[in-house]
């Protein structure tokens, strides 16, 4: 030991010296505690003591004991008190106990402030650094106000090592008494000219740290810090100001151009691996995707990657994460892919995490089955396999399957997961499973025949237990009775053996009660579909049912017990009659779609049951009928939910489905009679041993569907939304390719063009002739642009002069004076240039065509007659209907929900047909028109065969404000304008049809 | 920028804690149990890395001592090795030839010098020549 001032004085003064406490608890091991507390005992004495030596090594040891887990906050008073004697070596114990136990909150800290004043004005510059160095950490407001001056002369210190301090110091102070940055603001930034290193560093140290708060304050300090960076060979403060970098460039439009080359630099010169790593995120970062500097930090993230070093590496994939997010190139990801996977199989936890979010972000179709094969190999391997499979599982499920090709392979994945019976992911494997059926017509043939031999347990097992979780025997069977039509013909012998599995297994018994409800009425449903698909069979699955069901009868869950006693009456009642049995059909007919899982919970609550949910409006007089004819598919509708498509919705998406279905036999998964007759012969005799495992089975058939040829999967990747719910934004969602597209409405530029050509005439009289051309308002600053223009009409003998409109008092003009708008002043020539004129637009309530009354005063004076005669007329300027509307943002599934819960708001309809010579482009003459008229528009989806096309436009009506203007009043909170346009292509051209709804005419 | 410096024996005593925002004592002992718990149990063959709450935990072990550096979630991990490790070295020119037993007796050595390499939680000396100078000249003053 190097020293020990401490022990050698303990023997006269001390009872005991730091050592030898240390020495006695290593003694006592085992009763530790109890030599503490003696120690502790000791230790209060001590503290009492006048000697300032022996309360200074009280503290220190007091400083031990709190490391051990011994509170010592009885013992701040003595704290101060050391920390203000004269001696550095009494002193020093103090500082060190107080920055270890004080917090800003300690309550003796205000005790502190003149410690401070005096120690920072001391002689030995190690004296001042303690106590910066706890002022750091101790410091309240109060304190950092009272000790603002002396820090502010510390900056300016001759001493580089106390102004070191005292810039990382102030960081601290800061953020507990923020006006401190204002008055310290300025000698800060001077000290980043200071030419010692360490302030250097510290001080760019503190910028980044208030950078990190609020970056765009210290944009100013840009030249400076770009000019340290390029100068500076120093590690740490690279690192320091890269990261400050990161911070500004975003802020900063010129910036990224500008550190192009001092990175490019750093990233062909430096050895320090952390500069290297911190200029490549700086890079990912900061610089636009395409770059050559980009492509050079990849290329070194990739050594990274491929580094013998696993911090390189976990720090790379890390990194590579937010590469994949920002750059959407794919350079090297084949070889990134191979490295994630591998990464996939490390022991360490966190690496293993980063490289499957990795993994979530990189696979694509291509390598998505190479993926999840390797998924599934390590979550065999591996003890912790939840993570794995849930990685399968989020990967297939996103954007609604995107990435699977093959369902019926993903299909048979999911089964190969539910062998696993404690899997925290059954659940989902399950719901997956019968997502992918409803969604996928094409892939319900193989489920079926899946979902059967997944329920239908190899007899080898003995157990007479079903080998795949819980939440997976409730989703088979469900599809074994949706599905029943999809297995393979002829199905008798499934149909026989899918119904004995449901019922007669005994471990159905034990499983919960939703299960077993669900098995008795998937076995009712294949009774019930049995004449249409396998009629042969009826009296076989009569009798099972009758002789199986009793015992479910019988059960302690009363649902299951309910539900089996309805199925024992159905089959009761139609007994074994396959004619009778036709007729039930009706009471499964219906198909099932996908529907949002949170369907449910958007219907409002105050929703009375026992009214409609569609009130169907009755035509009014003001209903100009359209030929309703029932080959035409755009006749109007009685209500706007047909009007929008959405009845017709579900028959679109049951048409590729019915045709999978008509022609079964046809179909790609058909195999032949040999396995089929095989499979009846298992079915027969479920006993022999040799049943191989469904699975393989399943593997089987698999590749046999592979090598007939690639098949073809539509899915349905729209769900069935609630009626009348509000919709929330869901981020999984994906536009299917039917969906309907904004209408492209042309840019402002155009629409100003066109406004501009769009002159009236709103006067013509015996002398002049007004013209006036309404631009689109202001929505912000509520105002409307007119602009006019006189022209002369009478004969040139005759003066006209100081032409001006009047407007009504209640319209305010920006430009009016008392006389209103001068149009003219002085004499009118041929025309008179534009004149503009503001009008205020909020007593402008009302969607409806206005006539806004106005006066218009010239004089006239003819040539042999000296006076002017002076004239008055009453002009009307006419608004648009659509001139106040505001284009309202809406998709097409709020605008029928509008529809449908505004209805109130919507009692006004009016229709029109006008013809056209075929145009080229109408979507874009559509969204001109919209543009103009200030619509939001929406085209609508039709089908692909026919030339026709459908658009909403929806516009807002002003918000409601104090009518002023006659003729004006206040529209309904929250009215909408909505049209629809059907646009029908005849042979002689092109007929468009308008409707329009409103609140009123 | 650092939160806290633990050095945690691989018997899971702290020898070393150091805070540099402020932290009730409750809730330092509870950080200690569980951040020990975390580091201790990892094998060797893992990274030096991991995320903890909101912030990322580096730590290195040397001998029978592990390092560990609490930072912010956007810090440099590879700095915060790297100002672990001239931690390290200061300690070790400092005891020459440091061992735990060293820090046990001399806690008080260790966090002067510790002083004089961080405050508030940032680097103020990367010359371990500097440092050195610095303690050598405050020992005679004890």
């Amino acid at each position: 030991m190097k020293d020990d001032e401490f022990g050698r004085s303990a023997t006269m003064v001390f009872e005991k010296s730091l050592t030898a406490m240390v020495k006695g608890i290593r003694a006592h091991r085992g009763n530790e505690s109890e030599y503490i507390q003696a120690c502790i005992t000791e230790i209060q004495k001590e503290v009492a003591s006048k000697n300032m030596s022996t309360k200074s090594m009280a503290v220190l040891k007091l400083a031990y004991l709190t490391m051990l887990g011994y509170d010592m906050a009885w013992a701040t008073f003595a704290v101060v008190e050391v920390m203000g004697t004269n001696r550095f070596a009494t002193k020093r114990p103090g500082y060190l106990a107080s920055s270890i136990s004080f917090t800003d909150q300690t309550d003796v800290g205000l005790l502190t402030i003149n410690l401070f004043k005096k120690d920072f004005g001391s002689q030995s510059q190690y004296e001042s650094g303690t106590a910066i160095n706890c002022l750091s950490n101790i410091c309240s407001a109060e304190i950092s106000r009272d000790i603002m001056t002396d820090l502010l002369s510390l900056l300016s210190s001759s001493r580089a090592y106390l102004r070191k301090k005292t810039v990382l110091c102030l960081y601290r102070i800061f953020l507990k008494d923020p006006p401190a940055l204002r008055t310290c603001f300025p000698k800060l930034k001077d000290r980043l000219g200071d030419e010692d290193q360490g302030v250097l560093t510290a001080t760019v140290n503190t910028f980044l740290e208030l950078a990190r708060k609020n970056a765009r304050n210290y944009l100013s300090l840009v030249p400076q810090l770009y000019h340290i960076l390029v100068n500076t060979q120093n590690n740490w403060l690279s690192i320091k100001l890269l990261k400050v970098f990161q911070l500004l460039s975003p802020l900063e439009p010129r910036l990224p151009a500008k550190l192009v080359e001092p990175l490019t630099n750093i990233l062909n010169t430096t050895k320090a691996q952390s500069v290297e790593f911190e200029a490549i995120r700086c890079v990912v970062r900061s610089m636009p995707e395409g770059s050559a500097i980009v492509a050079l930090a990849i290329e070194k993230l990739q050594t990274f990657l491929n580094s013998s070093d696993r911090n390189l590496r976990f720090l790379a994939l890390d990194l590579y994460k937010e590469v994949v997010e920002k750059f959407k190139e794919k350079t090297s990801l084949k070889d990134l892919h191979d490295k994630v996977l591998t990464s996939i199989e490390e022991p360490d936890l966190t690496v293993r995490r980063v490289a499957l979010q990795l993994l979530d972000r990189i696979v694509d179709p291509s390598n998505f089955q190479e993926a999840v094969q390797r998924l599934l190999e390590f979550s065999r391997k591996a003890t912790l396999n939840d993570e794995f499979i849930g990685t399968i599982l989020r990967m297939a499920a996103r954007d609604r399957y995107a990435l699977v090709e093959d369902f019926a392979w993903y299909l048979l994945i999911l089964g190969e997961i539910s062998r696993n019976m404690d899997s925290s992911y059954a659940a989902t494997v399950a719901e997956q499973f019968v997502d992918i059926c409803v969604r996928v017509p094409q892939v319900r043939p193989y489920a079926v025949t899946l979902a059967l031999g997944l329920l239908d347990t190899p007899a080898e097992a003995e157990r007479d237990s079903i080998s795949v979780c819980t939440p997976m025997v409730a989703a088979c069977a469900w599809l074994l009775g949706e599905y029943s039509g999809d297995l393979e013909k002829p199905s008798e012998a499934a149909f026989l053996s899918g119904a004995k599995v449901l019922l007669t297994s005994r471990s159905i018994q034990a499983l919960d009660a939703a299960t077993q409800t669900q098995c008795i009425w998937a076995a009712s449903k294949l009774y019930l579909a049995v004449p249409e698909h396998a009629p042969s069979t009826v009296a076989q699955l009569h009798e099972l049912l009758c002789s199986q069901l009793p015992s479910f009868v019988r059960s302690t869950h009363l649902d299951v017990s309910e539900r089996a006693r309805l199925a024992l009456n159905i089959a009761n009642f139609y007994k074994a009659d396959a004619q009778s049995l036709q007729s039930a059909k009706g009471l499964v007919a219906e198909q099932l779609l996908p529907v949002k899982p949170d369907a449910q919970a958007q219907v409002p609550v105050s929703v009375d049951l026992d009214e409609p949910f569609f009130v169907i409006e009755e035509a009014r007089p003001s209903f100009m009928p359209v030929r309703a004819d029932p080959t035409d598919p755009y006749s109007l509708a009685s209500t706007y939910k047909d009007d929008l498509g959405f009845a017709s919705e579900p028959n679109r998406a049951e048409a590729p489905q019915s045709t999978a279905q008509g022609v079964p036999s046809s179909s790609m998964y058909y195999l032949g009679k040999s396995d089929e007759r095989a499979a009846a012969e298992q079915a027969q005799e479920p006993s022999v041993p040799e049943v191989k495992d469904p699975l393989a089975q399943m593997r089987e058939r698999l590749e046999a569907q592979r090598n007939a040829g690639a098949p073809k999967y539509q899915v349905m990747r729209d769900d069935v939304t609630a009626p009348g719910a509000t919709p929330t934004p869901d981020a999984g969602q994906v536009p299917s390719s039917s969906s309907t597209a904004t209408l492209p409405i042309p840019p402002e530029k155009e629409l100003t063009d066109l406004q501009g050509r769009l002159w009236t005439v709103c006067h013509r009289g015996e002398h002049l002739a007004v013209y006036v051309c309404i631009r689109s308002p202001n929505l912000r600053k509520r105002q409307i642009r007119l602009e006019l223009r006189c022209e002369r009409l009478c004969a040139p003998e005759l003066l006209v002069s100081d032409v001006a409109l009047r407007f009504p008092s209640a319209a305010h003009v920006q430009e009016a004076d008392a006389s209103g708008r001068m149009l003219v002043v002085g004499s009118l020539q041929e025309r008179s240039s534009k004149v503009k004129a503001n009008l205020d637009s909020a007593p402008f309530l009302w969607p409806g065509v206005f006539d806004l009354r106005c006066e218009l005063e010239y004089l006239v004076k003819s040539a042999s007659s000296e006076a002017a005669e002076a004239q008055s007329l009453p002009i009307q300027l006419r608004f648009p209907a659509t001139t106040f509307l505001a284009p309202q943002p809406m998709s097409e599934d709020t605008i029928s929900d509008y529809v449908s819960s505004k209805s109130d708001l919507l009692g006004h309809q009016t229709a029109q047909a006008l013809s056209f010579e075929k145009t080229a482009d109408l979507s874009s003459l559509v969204g001109r028109c919209a543009g103009l008229c200030h619509f939001h528009g929406i085209q609508q989806a039709v089908s692909p065969q026919s030339q026709d096309m459908k658009f909403l436009l929806v516009g807002a009506v002003q918000p409601p404000s104090a009518a002023t203007l006659e003729g004006q009043r206040a529209a309904p909170t929250g009215a909408l304008v909505i049209c629809r346009c059907a646009a029908l292509v005849r042979p002689s051209g092109l007929e468009l049809r308008i409707t329009v709804k409103a609140f009123q005419q | 920028m650092i939160n806290f410096i633990l050095l945690i024996s691989r018997q899971g005593k702290t020898r070393l804690k150091k805070w540099f925002v402020p932290c009730p004592e409750r809730d330092q002992f509870r950080t200690i149990k569980e951040v020990s718990s975390l580091i201790l149990n990892r094998s060797p063959k893992v990274c030096n890395f991991l995320e903890w709450r909101d912030y990322k935990l580096c730590y290195k072990r040397y001998a029978s001592l592990f390092f560990i550096a609490c930072i912010e979630q956007n810090d440099n991990e590879l700095l915060a090795l790297e100002m672990v490790h001239h931690f390290v070295e200061c300690l070790d020119r400092y005891f020459g030839n440091v061992c735990e037993l060293d820090l046990i007796f001399n806690f008080h050595k260790a966090y002067y010098i510790l002083d004089e390499i961080l405050i508030s939680g940032e680097l103020q000396e990367s010359s371990k020549r500097a440092v050195l100078h610095h303690i050598s000249e405050q020992d005679p003053l004890i």
